[in-house]
């Protein structure tokens, strides 16, 4: 990504108009989601990990997978199963009798990757969905005595089945505030499930060629540019005030940390990148409010009982900061 | 510091609107108060005249409505006037200090924006013609009663009688210790205006033939003393000492 020779606001045009070619090019595989991939590449521009909840068969591998390969990124997907022990995640040391002596060597898992989906983490054990959790914030995992660092950009999108499920261990609270934003994946339309259903069985393996429009440096180049997006501070304060009264809302058992507050400027800023703004609104805010809260709020008994919804009091808050 | 420039001049703008409609407001609080006073005789005070008062008072009146006014400024305000510029100008306020890249295509999308942003977009024209039509009628109005006399009370009234009384509380306080000084009662012999003035001196004698003392003839005689200011010092000493001689010739 080439920026040089141009005036600031041309290479920030740059930048957009470099964002939305990666969305069209994953759209010429994917039907629809816009939303769902818009959150995605705001993820990633923010250098944070997502917690996408659906059923299955809606996409999500192919979608990720797409995602890396038109940005340059290298893709690895873990499946979790009830028997899915830590080591099988972060590598382990094995004997290697390759150089004629015997000895130790490390053989990365499948989270040395610049891509991970984290397919279904709500049937591993919690033993293994905290082996995640030193990779998703530190951005490292131990082994043995021995830290490894994760290659850069790291992104880890986890999917989850509705708990209510059977086989399932839901998410500890700790682990869910690690993931940036939770998206929720909802059925297609009937005429994006049409078009599909003609895209898929048409070939035997629908795989158009795809533009390679990053690579892992730039990607690293636009989280840096997503930080440096000027926000007013009459709307920071505002976001910081959305987060704060999750704590003291009457329907909520607990409610969201400061690094709610972190994420939902970030997502702002991010989104706004995405928009072609050089600025983050108050739109980007409220856009942003549902998918960072939503997974870090607990509602309480009598909430629950009245049929709301964590989704319900994040929009209620929103409209009346 | 092209776009504090620009903070700068939005600011100045901002200001120079305001002062117009406090010197439009501070008119109006002059006339309306100023007619309001004729209308029914009222004096302020003997001390000074109405109008001497009043512009003092509508002077203080356009200081207090500039400050309240100026400490009424937010960026908001054009950006109100102006959606182009929402959110962008006070992003760019709270951001003046950053360097990077994206901070300076804000500024430089702000500048481009804000080219066509003048003072005019913050004028409350409606407001304004309103006030002028207003002075304009107050004018009217002070004019045509004051050739007309047209006045609801014709007793004139002191509004603030209590600044003359405490003058002269003032002064009698120090006169209770001073009364034999006759000059703190009746002013200075220099003080008296005798440009043009005759001062007349009937003497009139009473003595007896023989008296040696007495020169006859006397009687009857008129004696004139004129005082012209020039000599006035000289004059009155010299009535003075005439009419002493006088006393002790009768006594």
């Amino acid at each position: 990504m080439k920026i040089e020779g141009m005036d600031e606001a041309g290479k920030y045009s740059e930048v957009t108009s470099k964002l939305n070619s990666v969305l069209d090019e994953v759209s010429k595989v994917i039907v629809g989601q816009e939303d769902v991939l818009e959150k995605l590449l705001i993820a990633i521009l923010c250098d944070g990990n997502v917690l996408v909840e659906s059923y299955p068969g809606l996409g999500k591998t192919k979608m990720i997978r797409t995602l890396s390969e038109v940005m340059g990124l290298e893709f690895s997907r873990i499946q979790n199963t009830p028997d899915l022990m830590p080591s099988d995640i972060t590598g382990t040391h094995i004997i290697d009798e390759s150089q004629g002596e015997k000895e130790f060597i490390f053989q990365r898992g499948p989270i040395f990757a610049n891509m991970i989906l984290a397919d279904e983490i709500n049937r591993a054990t919690p033993k293994t969905q905290s082996a995640l959790l030193e990779a998703m914030q530190e951005k490292q995992v131990t082994a043995g005595n021995k830290s490894y660092q994760l290659d850069k950009p790291f992104f880890l999108m986890a999917t989850q089945n509705p708990i209510d499920q059977e086989g399932t261990y839901p998410l500890p609270e700790a682990q869910s505030d690690r993931f940036l934003i939770k998206v929720k994946v909802d059925y297609p339309a009937e005429e994006e499930e049409n078009q599909i259903v003609e895209r898929f069985t048409q070939e035997l393996n629908y795989e158009p060629e795809l533009d390679n429009v990053l690579s892992k440096a730039s990607v690293i180049q636009l989280q840096e540019f997503t930080t440096q997006v000027p926000i007013a501070d009459d709307i920071r304060r505002r976001a910081v005030k959305i987060v704060k009264r999750t704590r003291r809302h009457d329907d909520l058992e607990w409610g969201a940390s400061p690094r709610a507050s972190l994420a939902l400027v970030k997502t702002g800023k991010a989104r706004a990148l995405l928009e072609g703004r050089n600025h983050v609104s108050e739109s980007d805010i409220e856009e942003m409010a549902l998918s960072v809260l939503r997974h870090r709020i607990g509602l309480n008994f009598q909430a629950e009982k009245k049929g709301r919804t964590p989704e319900d009091v994040v929009e209620e808050i929103v409209d009346e900061t | 510091m092209r776009v504090e420039k620009l903070l700068k001049r939005l600011k100045r703008e901002f200001v120079k609107v305001n002062f117009l409609q406090s010197v439009l407001d501070s008119l109006l609080f002059f006339l309306a108060l100023n007619l309001i006073l004729f209308l029914f005789s009222i004096t302020i005070t003997e001390s000074f005249r109405n109008e001497q008062v009043l512009a003092f008072l509508s002077l203080m009146f356009l200081v207090g409505d500039m400050y309240y006014r100026t400490r009424r400024y937010r960026l908001e305000i054009y950006e109100e006037k102006n959606p182009q510029l929402e959110e962008v100008l006070r992003t760019a306020r709270d951001n003046l200090g950053r360097q990077n890249i994206v901070s300076q295509a804000l500024f430089d999308d702000l500048l481009d924006r804000a080219r066509k942003v003048t003072s005019e977009s913050i004028i409350p024209n409606k407001r304004i013609i309103q006030k002028i039509l207003a002075v304009g009628i107050l004018s009217f109005l002070t004019v045509m009663s004051g050739i007309t006399s047209f006045q609801l009370q014709q007793n004139s009234s002191e509004l603030l009688p209590g600044v003359d009384q405490i003058q002269e509380t003032i002064g009698g306080e120090e006169d209770g210790f001073q009364l034999k000084n006759s000059s703190r009662i009746y002013g200075e012999s220099s003080e008296i205006d005798t440009a043009d003035l005759n001062m007349g001196f009937n003497v009139t004698g009473h003595g007896k033939r023989g008296d040696q003392k007495v020169k006859p003839g006397g009687s009857g005689e008129k004696l004139r003393l004129d005082v012209s200011a020039q000599s006035l010092g000289e004059d009155l000493q010299l009535a003075k000492r005439y009419s002493i001689a006088i006393k002790q010739l009768n006594s």
